[in-house]
């Protein structure tokens, strides 16, 4: 059943809201946030997955991992808002489109993030994504170095070392989808998987949105 | 000159640049959106040290978290202690990181493959502090 529509239907039937619990239950999802996103509200998230991880007795290298990946994520949709504040009206998709979804199934975290970016940008991230993807993990580590070692500091973002630090830290499990929705937009969405124990491949529900079989 | 001494919030380090004794130390977490607003004036006071230095300056870094943009600017105060290392001042660097978490290892691994100072890794088990 569509979200919308348990939602809708909650106030009836409380039924419906059950049915919500479960369907969150089912994807196994701990913590999901969609809208605006500032600064405040980053740290707030990063704090609530870093309680919710430690509370739960999170492994400390896979609860590293998931801050440090999320932490990247947010922020490279951050660096996005940022850029379009100059350029769009405050009702504008491309600011209030912003979405995390963190679930737990039994092996596994799973980050999902996604927020909307113009065309224009979708082109040249689509383009830079295809190179870091297609790296080995030898020439990942000399890309990070290269990046890394730049003579000019950044005064904005990480000057794209994000994704391939996410990338890296994931061990490559991070997959990547561009939806152009009209013909100004592009819905940009992340889905990172860290695995509580490396030598484990799954299967994963939010996986097969963006990679149906 | 004056130390520098800031104390950390959720976003960023402690830090504590001692001008007397040499010794400058950032821990906890840096993961603000704006490093360069972070970052900038400790580059800044590292210039004023490299002209008066002590004979001795000691490096540490004991985070907990970093962001990618954070990490260009830690290179960026690790190459202004490798000039004054490469004029000839005793510098040293110590690199803390926790015996479960290979991503700060790695980061130190791969500062070490750049910067000419040494960096001593130091393990630490978090849950012995």
């Amino acid at each position: 059943m569509p979200l919308q529509k348990i939602y809708m239907n909650s106030s009836s039937n409380m039924l419906d809201i059950h049915r919500f619990y479960n369907l969150m239950q089912e994807e196994h999802v701990i913590l999901s946030y969609q809208g605006k996103l500032d600064g405040e509200l980053i740290d707030m998230l990063i704090q609530m997955t870093d309680h919710r991880l430690t509370f739960t007795g999170t492994r400390l290298r896979t609860k590293k991992k998931v801050i440090n990946i999320l932490v990247e994520a947010l922020q490279n949709t951050y660096h996005y808002i940022i850029q379009a504040t100059y350029t769009e009206p405050e009702e504008s998709p491309l600011l209030k489109s912003p979405f995390l979804v963190l679930a737990e199934p039994p092996e596994y975290y799973a980050i999902f993030t996604g927020n909307f970016i113009t065309n224009e940008q979708a082109k040249h991230l689509q383009e830079r994504v295809r190179t870091v993807k297609g790296l080995s993990e030898d020439e990942l580590q000399q890309y990070y170095i290269k990046s890394l070692n730049k003579d000019e500091l950044p005064q904005q973002g990480g000057a794209g070392l994000g994704l391939a630090d996410i990338i890296r830290r994931a061990k490559h499990d991070v997959n990547f989808d561009f939806q152009q929705i009209d013909e100004t937009h592009t819905l940009f969405s992340l889905f990172i998987k860290v695995h509580k124990n490396e030598s484990s491949p799954s299967q994963s529900l939010f996986s097969s949105l963006i990679n149906p079989a | 000159m004056e130390n520098i001494q800031i104390n950390g919030t959720s976003k960023t380090p402690d830090v504590f640049f001692d001008a007397h004794t040499g010794k400058l130390e950032i821990s906890g977490r840096s993961i603000p959106e704006n490093s360069y607003q972070f970052y900038e004036p400790l580059l800044t006071w590292l210039d004023g040290y490299a002209s008066t230095p002590q004979p001795e300056t000691l490096l540490v870094f004991k985070l907990d978290y970093f962001n990618t943009s954070s990490s260009m600017y830690i290179l960026g105060i690790l190459k202004k202690l490798e000039k004054l290392y490469t004029s000839g001042n005793k510098s040293e660097v110590k690199w803390y990181y926790d015996a479960d978490d290979e991503d700060m290892l790695q980061t130190g691994e791969d500062l070490k493959q750049i910067v000419k100072i040494p960096i001593d890794m130091v393990q630490i088990n978090s849950e012995d502090v």
